[in-house]
């Protein structure tokens, strides 16, 4: 396999990058780069479903929960029951092991999640699919509201941290995977359905395509990115409340896409960044303007809008 | 010649209209046939009837002697029926080797799994696609844009792209509606050439609705004349071109100037 020295490089390059951050930049900074991080995952795969696919679901913070709540549920409530398998696997790794295990029933839930809540969905086109969503997020959130194994709205706590504290390895590995993915698989020929479908219907139908097949893809995969990205986030909090995964949430991961251009790899793991520095930015202005720190989230919506506004096409054009 | 499509005594309706009405006709493998009719004739319902996209109220669709009667667009396509549309409907915002590639999409043999890993099968295979998808735009001429998107080509382009991505589903049956609309004199001619090369060089039935009478007349031995959803005529060019009903339905009824 050709890719094998590259996977290997990017492992030792992020693992590398873990501890010279962890050394030189207090932990402020290393957390909202690690926001940073799941952001690019969670709008990348929205960027699958809305940019890609031309759909327009509201509800991806909905899968994020799943995600979320799913694995912290096996971290918490069945590794501890796994402790016979110990000595099968090594002290050392023991714990990315368990790890990678809950990561991935959390993503797995999600993407199920999001099959199911795409089978009836995904038969609605535009607006009427935009709400659709929204409710079945909604209904998530309520579902995780009134669960008392997972602490209703007080919160689910006590999940257990990131083994090893490789926090940035895990968060910007995830990220990785995710910006690959989406991006090898949409430039190929067989994955270029996404975009036919967007661009017109009747006109892939005619070739050959079932539109509903195709649509489903982006969203079981693109729910499945979210489940991965809801999985870290919840190691990295160590408590999570239905109330992180709100519609306000997925409306942040919308305009992250739609300001780095719909369909665009690189713009829209670019407007992840940027939005999800810019509150932080903004929370300590220097000093001649440092009172308008008061007013930050006035100034970030402003800031938003003009962006919109003079976003300039050429230029998301040229970073692809 | 053996038969490819069967149409056995087809209909639509839509409420209270018939939009096609006892429909029955035959067409052999590798034939060439000519639909024409006034506007509103029910032509491109025609197409919309052997693609699936409304399913017939009455009779039944064989397709190489398979029941095609409830199979949804896609399916018919993978069956072997390919189409062009009246109003282009490219994919605008691919480029235009892309528009042809996505065709392949049903005879792909890697994965998507192939691709995450970036597989020697998916390299290998894909390099194999542009490489044909590349011929088939040389042979239609237009290899020189194909990493245009497909929304900047210009107009006859974009209908000869259309017939590309058609064909690149690899059909048995191709359904071309209208292919010369907004042609002028010249494009015309190639394109009677291209349709005419298409035909004998690939074996492949064409069903060929057009306004235009003269490139009918030239390319089809065969041709049925719809009015008001029902079949009005049926033959050869030469006979079309006297049938009284059928001079009726395109001009108006014959009246003595004398007795006006």
């Amino acid at each position: 396999m050709k890719q094998a020295p590259a996977i290997v490089l990017t492992i030792v390059l992020l693992i590398l990058s873990h501890y010279l951050l962890n050394a030189l930049i207090n932990p402020y900074y290393l957390r909202v780069i690690l926001l940073i991080g799941l952001s690019i995952t969670l709008a990348t795969s929205l960027n699958l479903i809305n940019g890609y696919t031309g759909l327009f679901s509201l509800g991806h913070a909905g899968f994020m929960a799943v995600g979320a709540y799913s694995a912290a549920a096996v971290s918490v409530f069945l590794i501890p029951k796994l402790a016979f398998l110990n000595g099968l696997i090594p002290e050392l790794i023991r714990g990315e092991v368990f790890f990678v295990l809950s990561l991935l029933a959390g993503a797995c839930a999600a993407a199920l999640v999001g099959f199911m809540i795409g089978l009836p969905t995904l038969r609605l086109r535009g607006d009427y699919l935009a709400i659709a969503t929204l409710g079945f997020a909604e209904i998530i959130k309520v579902f995780f509201n009134n669960l008392e194994a997972v602490g209703k709205a007080k919160g689910f706590t006590g999940i257990p941290a990131i083994p090893h504290a490789v926090n940035f390895f895990w968060v910007f590995f995830i990220a990785v995977t995710c910006v690959w993915v989406v991006g090898k698989m949409t430039s190929s020929s067989k994955g270029k359905d996404f975009a036919a479908v967007r661009e017109d219907e009747i006109a892939s139908s005619s070739l050959g395509l079932s539109h509903f097949k195709v649509k489903m893809k982006a969203f079981v995969i693109g729910s499945f990115f979210a489940g991965l990205g809801g999985g870290v986030y919840a190691h990295l909090e160590g408590t999570i409340y239905p109330e992180n995964f709100n519609i306000l949430k997925s409306i942040e991961f919308v305009v992250m896409v739609v300001l780095g251009g719909m369909g665009r790899l690189w713009g829209v793991v670019l407007a992840a960044a940027f939005l999800t520095l810019l509150p932080e930015l903004l929370r300590e202005l220097p000093p001649p303007f440092s009172i308008l720190s008061q007013f930050r989230m006035i100034l970030y919506s402003l800031i938003i809008i003009i962006t919109m506004l003079i976003r300039s096409k050429s230029f998301a054009k040229s970073i692809n | 010649m053996k038969t490819l499509l069967k149409v056995e005594q087809c209909g639509i309706q839509f409420g209270g209209l018939k939009a096609l009405e006892g429909l029955d006709f035959e067409l052999k493998e590798g034939e060439l046939l000519g639909v024409i009719g006034p506007n509103g004739a029910g032509k491109t319902t025609f197409f919309n009837l052997l693609t699936g996209v409304y399913p017939p109220s009455s009779g039944r669709l064989f397709f190489k002697e398979q029941l095609v009667t409830a199979l949804k667009p896609h399916q018919i396509n993978q069956a072997g029926i390919s189409r062009t549309f009246q109003n282009i409907r490219l994919f605008l915002n691919l480029s235009v080797i892309d528009n042809v590639c996505v065709a392949f999409y049903q005879h792909i043999k890697y994965s998507l799994w192939d691709v995450i890993w970036q597989r020697k099968k998916y390299v290998e295979e894909e390099k194999q696609l542009k490489a044909k998808a590349l011929e088939l735009l040389t042979r239609f001429d237009l290899h020189k844009q194909k990493d245009e998107l497909a929304k900047n080509l210009p107009y006859g382009d974009q209908r000869r792209l259309e017939m590309v991505r058609a064909l690149a589903t690899q059909p048995k049956l191709l359904l071309l509606d209208e292919p010369a609309a907004g042609m002028n004199p010249t494009e015309k001619k190639a394109l009677i050439e291209l349709i005419r090369h298409l035909h004998q060089e690939l074996k492949l039935a064409i069903i060929l609705i057009e306004h235009d009478m003269s490139v009918v007349m030239e390319l089809c031995p065969r041709i049925i004349v719809l009015d008001y959803g029902v079949v009005i005529a049926e033959g050869e060019p030469d006979y079309i071109r006297q049938h009284p009903v059928v001079i009726e339905a395109y001009l108006g009824e014959k009246k003595d100037v004398k007795s006006m």
